[in-house]
């Protein structure tokens, strides 16, 4: 393969090949029962390379001599009407050893399938020994994976990576009431609990019995870690440096200004031990490091990859990532993306929060993040599910409501954010929000 | 390659046993304003063998298809695994088939340079970013891909099939202060390239109905009654009651097969909703499944009540119900489950000028933004809507999404129009157990429903 990065330098101006190589093992169950055990390995590589200033690229599975030249050409092909680079491929990685996350370890990569369907069963005798009548589904996935970046710099760098993540769902039927409750975690460490993924799961079906009735209104509202999703979107969406570069961003031009309540402090991190998310260098092989996005309300800065930091005239903060399709990691070109997002905790314990409601909301699991104008922060979600809480008491679930409003509003205006920050479907770690008075719908008068 | 897969499915010794061997080429092409972010050409070769025994499934996918014989006896050594916990799959019978099919092509888009393609796409940016001073960037995106896909089965079935599908994108964002609004048109298609060219005038009216959102008011929040153009409606028949209709939901759940018994009353007798891979010439459109399967045309609800449902060769099996060539897979990483095609709600009778004029306060929707369901509930966007007030339209509002419980909005609808038209196109798709975006269309004519529960502020 290194020839291929070889053939392609000694006709270009600058070239970079991205390899990977994954096998995942997903032991599932559907109705409380195995259903499938599967292997899914995958082997990919693209080619990107500077040709006369301007980018090309071209990508494929296959690692024959022919498709080998076969991508080459495409590259070059493509490099004729690509954008004009605006950026040098990186050189050695200086850090380090000692800078790299821990995120291998040899007994996940050990666990074959007989493990991962003991697990799964656990997770499912766990939920159903509390109510046989309820239905799980649930699935464990091992996966190892191997990424090696490599340019005609001498850059890059290659690392393995295991994870291992425990999904289920607990489904409760009665007459036309699906109630349904998910619960997502994961580590790259074997020492990750997965039996704590149907304990959640269970916190939540206990709350959930009985239905309350929820009022058209203005009223307060709580996000869990998990309900807060929405509003870390239209975040996301807002801090992307690509978003920020063509002024679609309402936090574009405006680093160094107030623009959150100050108790907000968000940042990328992909350096900690073990997160989902971590990785030692991005998608460019860039080194990773920590990037501050808010810092007590204030705009820190955005989040880049190479080209369009070029563009933007700045340097790129290690966020490269090639994420597009279903797993297929190496398809795409590189892009500003998120690693671990961290979210700040505040001072207040999360019962505090809940005994302070008169009379509102919590919003737990939404449906439809994203489906809005996430550009301009504005959100309006399906409460997959949530709570009544009335007198500072958890009263019932709600059926049939939606909770609306603008994500930079509201995080200008909380009323509390809760003491502890907790990891939600591996993607990011929030603590939850309390705010005063947001837009709720229900089905009713 | 026959050879060889005849030769994998020779001995080894499961009750079943199928191969999907695949070789795609896609171009991607995105213009972000009036760079382009994006262009790249893509191969991805694999293969994926499935198997049953004992009444256990296994599972692998790879990219080395020469040595398919050892991937046939791992997929079935986990199926053992499987049988050993649990072994009650089974599969309903369908004739093997013996086929070849190869798509009808207008324009070939391998014919068409990356330099063309390129250039249509500038000329729709060029187009949006013109439209209006207030136009902020845009985004045009196109895709093709080319496949080529083998299944085989331990029965005999061996069918090769391949496929096309051209999809494009136009978004423009509109800005003015904080104030910022999009909005996206789509066109493609399985018939090949011409699909995604002349929407020069669509782009222009796309751009420009982006900075009229500008000025519309956030809508309020509450209950009301609300027309939905053929987009929209397509997107709720699709988010509302087709992922209800995939029988994997069901088929293992007493309950929920009570609850979808067939001969229930869903709907008014106005409504009829049909989904099918034999409908030609659509996104969601082809010959046979991922399970070897022909498709078929499915009547889901006819006079409002429930006759039919998506199925598999297992879920069929399991329902004593015959497969209706639902089986899909994104790629061959993944193994088949149960997916719409083409979903659509049947023509009915009433005009939309009859539809809106005796509603006092009403929202009329068009376009959506997206959708998503979780069992009965759903939720979807308009990418642009406008108050009814006294029978006519009036202003435009905006941040129009949507909410219900299938069992009350179906029975909710009181009018459906003779206006059916389907949606195809575009770079997305459907997304289900991972597998996304497999593509897909819906259709529908204008219909009104009845206290259908609106977020906003």
């Amino acid at each position: 393969m290194m020839d291929l990065l070889d053939m392609a330098a000694r006709r270009a101006d600058a070239a970079e090949l991205y390899l990977v190589n994954s096998e995942a093992i997903p032991a599932t169950f559907e109705m409380n029962k195995l259903k499938h055990v599967e292997t899914r390995r995958m082997q990919g590589f693209a080619l990107r390379v500077i040709k006369s200033g301007r980018l090309g690229f071209s990508s494929s599975t296959d690692t024959s001599e022919v498709a080998a030249q076969e991508l080459l050409s495409a590259a070059f092909d493509s490099a004729d009407m690509g954008e004009p680079a605006r950026f040098d491929l990186p050189g050695p990685v200086l850090g380090g050893k000692s800078a790299a996350p821990l995120i291998y370890d040899d007994k996940i990569a050990e666990l074959d399938a007989g493990a991962l369907i003991r697990m799964g069963r656990e997770i499912v005798d766990i939920i159903t020994e509390y109510d046989p009548s309820i239905k799980c589904g649930v699935e464990l996935e091992r996966k190892v994976e191997e990424v090696t970046v490599a340019n005609s710099n001498r850059g890059g760098g290659n690392y393995r990576k295991t994870t291992l993540t425990a999904m289920a769902d607990a489904l409760l039927v009665d007459g036309n009431d699906i109630f349904e409750v998910f619960g997502m975690d994961g580590s790259c460490r074997s020492d990750f609990d997965h039996r704590s993924v149907a304990h959640e799961v269970l916190k939540r079906v206990r709350l959930g019995r009985r239905i309350a009735k929820v009022h058209t209104g203005r009223m307060q509202v709580l996000f869990t870690h998990r309900g807060i999703m929405p509003l870390l979107m239209a975040l996301q969406s807002a801090l992307n440096g690509k978003t920020a570069l063509e002024g679609a961003s309402p936090l574009a031009g405006r680093i160094g200004q107030q623009v959150l309540d100050p108790r907000v402090c968000i940042c990328d991190d992909p350096t900690v031990d073990w997160a989902l998310g971590s990785c030692p260098i991005d998608g460019e092989g860039v080194q990773s490091r920590r990037t501050p996005l808010i810092e007590a309300g204030i705009v820190k800065g955005f989040y880049y990859d190479l080209q369009t930091a070029g563009r933007a005239g700045t340097s790129t903060t290690g966020n490269g990532f090639r994420r597009t399709g279903a797993g297929d990691y190496f398809e795409g070109q590189p892009t500003p993306a998120l690693t671990n997002a961290m979210v700040a905790p505040g001072s207040e314990s999360l019962d505090d929060m809940i005994t302070s409601m008169d009379e509102g909301i919590i919003v737990d699991q939404v449906m439809g993040a994203g489906q809005g104008n996430i550009l301009t922060g504005d959100f309006s979600v399906n409460v997959h599910l949530g709570f009544k809480v009335e007198k500072g008491k958890i009263v019932g679930r709600i059926k049939d409501t939606m909770v609306a409003g603008n994500a930079m509003e509201a995080l200008n205006n909380i009323a509390a954010i809760g003491d502890r920050a907790e990891w939600a479907f591996g993607e990011y770690s929030s603590p939850a929000f309390l705010f005063s008075s947001l837009g709720v719908a229900a089905k009713g008068r | 390659m026959r050879n060889l897969i005849e030769d994998a499915l020779r001995s080894h010794g499961a009750d079943y046993v199928d191969i999907r061997i695949e070789d795609a080429a896609r171009t991607k092409i995105t213009l972000r304003g009036r760079s382009t972010d994006e262009l790249s050409v893509s191969r991805s070769t694999g293969g994926c063998v499935r198997a049953l025994a004992g009444g256990g499934w296994g599972f692998i996918s790879f990219n080395d298809i020469a040595n398919l014989k050892h991937h046939v006896a791992l997929a079935v050594s986990q199926a053992r695994l499987v049988s050993q916990a649990n072994g009650d799959s089974l599969l309903a019978p369908v004739e093997p088939v013996v086929d070849t099919v190869v798509p009808h092509l207008v324009v070939d888009p391998k014919s068409i340079s990356l330099a063309a393609k390129q250039e249509l796409l500038q000329e729709y940016s060029q187009i949006m970013l013109g439209a209006s001073p207030k136009i902020q960037t845009t985004t045009v995106r196109y895709r093709d891909t080319y496949s080529k896909g083998i299944f085989a089965d331990s029965e005999g079935a061996f069918i090769e099939q391949e496929h096309c599908d051209v999809g494009a994108g136009c978004t423009a964002i509109a800005r003015e202060g904080d104030n910022v609004q999009q909005m996206f048109i789509v066109a493609g298609g399985v018939d090949g390239y011409q699909s995604v060219e002349g929407q020069h005038d669509r782009a222009r009216e796309c751009a420009r109905r982006a900075a009229l959102n500008l000025d519309a008011a956030p809508v309020k929040a509450g209950q009301y009654t609300v027309v939905l153009d053929p987009a929209m409606a397509g997107t709720f028949v699709h988010e509302a009651f087709g992922h209800l209709s995939e029988s994997d939901f069901i088929y293992e759940n007493d309950t929920l097969r009570d609850m979808m018994v067939l001969g229930r009353q869903f709907g008014s007798p106005i409504l009829g909703i049909t989904d099918g891979a034999a409908a030609p010439g659509h996104r969601g459109s082809y010959r046979y499944d991922d399970e070897g399967t022909p498709a078929s045309l499915t009547p889901l609800i006819r006079e409002g009540v429930l006759v039919g449902r998506l199925h598999s060769r297992e879920t069929a099996a399991k329902m004593g119900e015959r497969p209706t060539g639902n089986a899909r897979a994104i790629s061959y990483r993944f193994r088949p489950i149960v997916r719409m095609t083409n979903t659509y709600i049947e023509n009915g009778k009433t005009s939309f000028e009859e539809m809106i004029s005796d509603i006092d306060e009403g929202i009329y929707a068009i376009d959506a933004y997206g959708g998503t369901t979780a069992m009965e509930m759903f939720t979807f966007s308009a990418m642009e809507a406008f108050m009814i007030r006294k029978g006519r339209i009036a202003e435009r509002v905006r941040n129009v999404v949507l909410t219900g419980n299938v069992f009350e909005t179906l029975m909710h609808i009181d009018a459906v129009g003779n206006d059916l038209r389907m949606n195809d196109g575009g770079t997305g798709g459907c997304g289900k157990g991972g597998q996304a975006p497999l593509p897909v269309s819906d259709g529908s004519p204008h219909i009104r429903i009845r206290n259908v529960v609106v977020g906003g502020n």
